[in-house]
């Protein structure tokens, strides 16, 4: 039997587990939420200052390139003949140009033309159309190769064509 | 309701402020920079690529030109080259062989015309033998035509001074 409470003071408030949990997983929340901002900013900034240190890389490396492309010598075509005979001499370029035909497309004649770039014209022959057009979509699609111009062609069944491609150094 | 409850409820409504007003426009921003990072490190890495060309290119006729003395004939590069294309046609299995060379303006020593005939194997290889480093054959035009496996080569190219 409980005893009768004759106090005069102010009866203290019930405070009940149930609110110090939810104060408690308030205060969690919001003390994950100030985390978690602190976090994206510090990641904010980091990105920030690699983005700008990349873009002024970039710029430097550009700024460079084009001065020393600007001040072109009388050798600059032998220059870049000669870089190109060493970094894609022909069996190179063969075993490039090999390695992305169909097939049935047999190359009739490649010229390759050394200069400022390094062209490729090409007379091939397929028995099949779709092989012929396999290939150029290959073509377009390898790093190896850029500018690809079909040139006039015949188709009879098979096809006979005639294809200038530029060969890119330093994709393989 | 008690004050508990009520301190529990501001708190939760900071928590919202913050997380909505504060963290997730931050890391949208984070996400955006960092993707502009990995494009931009791309494009870095891209324009060190150019830059690394453009520097081989300007070194490239240096490094192409022959060693000194590595040829029969000192002090005369056009008698070099062709000595270097006939020691590399010996034994090539070729035939029909047509060869020119003839003295150039400088930088470079000597003109090329080159044709010849042969299985596609053979020209491979003796390409290969003429344009390679130390030889001092550089390039101007190559073409390769011809039926099955026996195909008929042409070259034009320049042959380069020993460096100094």
């Amino acid at each position: 039997m409980s005893r009768p409470d004759f106090s005069t003071r102010g009866k203290r408030p019930d405070v009940r587990s149930a609110d110090l949990v939810l104060l408690a997983v308030a205060a969690l929340a919001l003390a994950l939420a100030v985390t978690s901002a602190a976090g994206a900013w510090g990641d904010l900034r980091r990105a920030a200052a690699n983005l700008e240190q990349a873009r002024r890389e970039t710029a430097d490396a550009a700024d460079q390139a084009r001065a020393l492309q600007g001040r072109k010598g009388p050798d600059a075509v032998l220059s870049s003949q000669a870089f190109l005979t060493a970094e894609a001499p022909p069996p190179r370029v063969l075993a490039d140009l090999e390695s992305i035909l169909p097939g049935d497309v047999r190359l009739m004649t490649l010229t390759l033309d050394y200069g400022e770039r390094l062209v490729l014209g090409m007379q091939l022959a397929a028995r099949h159309a779709a092989s012929y057009d396999q290939f150029l979509q290959r073509l377009q699609q390898s790093a190896l190769f850029a500018d690809v111009r079909p040139g006039e062609e015949t188709r009879d069944g098979g096809v006979r064509a005639q294809v200038q491609v530029e060969y890119r150094v330093g994709r393989r | 309701m008690s004050r508990v409850r009520v301190v529990a409820l501001a708190l939760l409504l900071a928590t919202a402020a913050v997380y909505a007003g504060l963290t997730l426009p931050l890391q949208r921003k984070a996400a955006a920079a960092a993707e502009a990072y990995h494009l931009a490190r791309n494009e870095r890495r891209e324009a060190r690529a150019r830059l690394a060309e453009v520097h081989r290119r300007e070194s490239a006729l240096r490094r192409a030109a022959p060693a000194p003395g590595g040829g029969a004939v000192p002090g005369d590069p056009v008698g070099q080259t062709r000595h270097g294309i006939v020691a590399s046609l010996e034994g090539a299995g070729l035939s029909g062989v047509r060869l020119a060379v003839r003295p150039a303006s400088p930088p470079a020593a000597a003109l090329i015309r080159l044709g010849a005939e042969g299985a596609f194997a053979d020209v491979v290889r003796l390409t290969g033998e003429l344009v390679r480093p130390g030889t001092g054959v550089v390039l101007e035009r190559y073409q390769l035509s011809g039926k099955e496996s026996r195909v008929a080569v042409h070259v034009e190219g320049v042959g380069l001074q020993a460096a100094p």
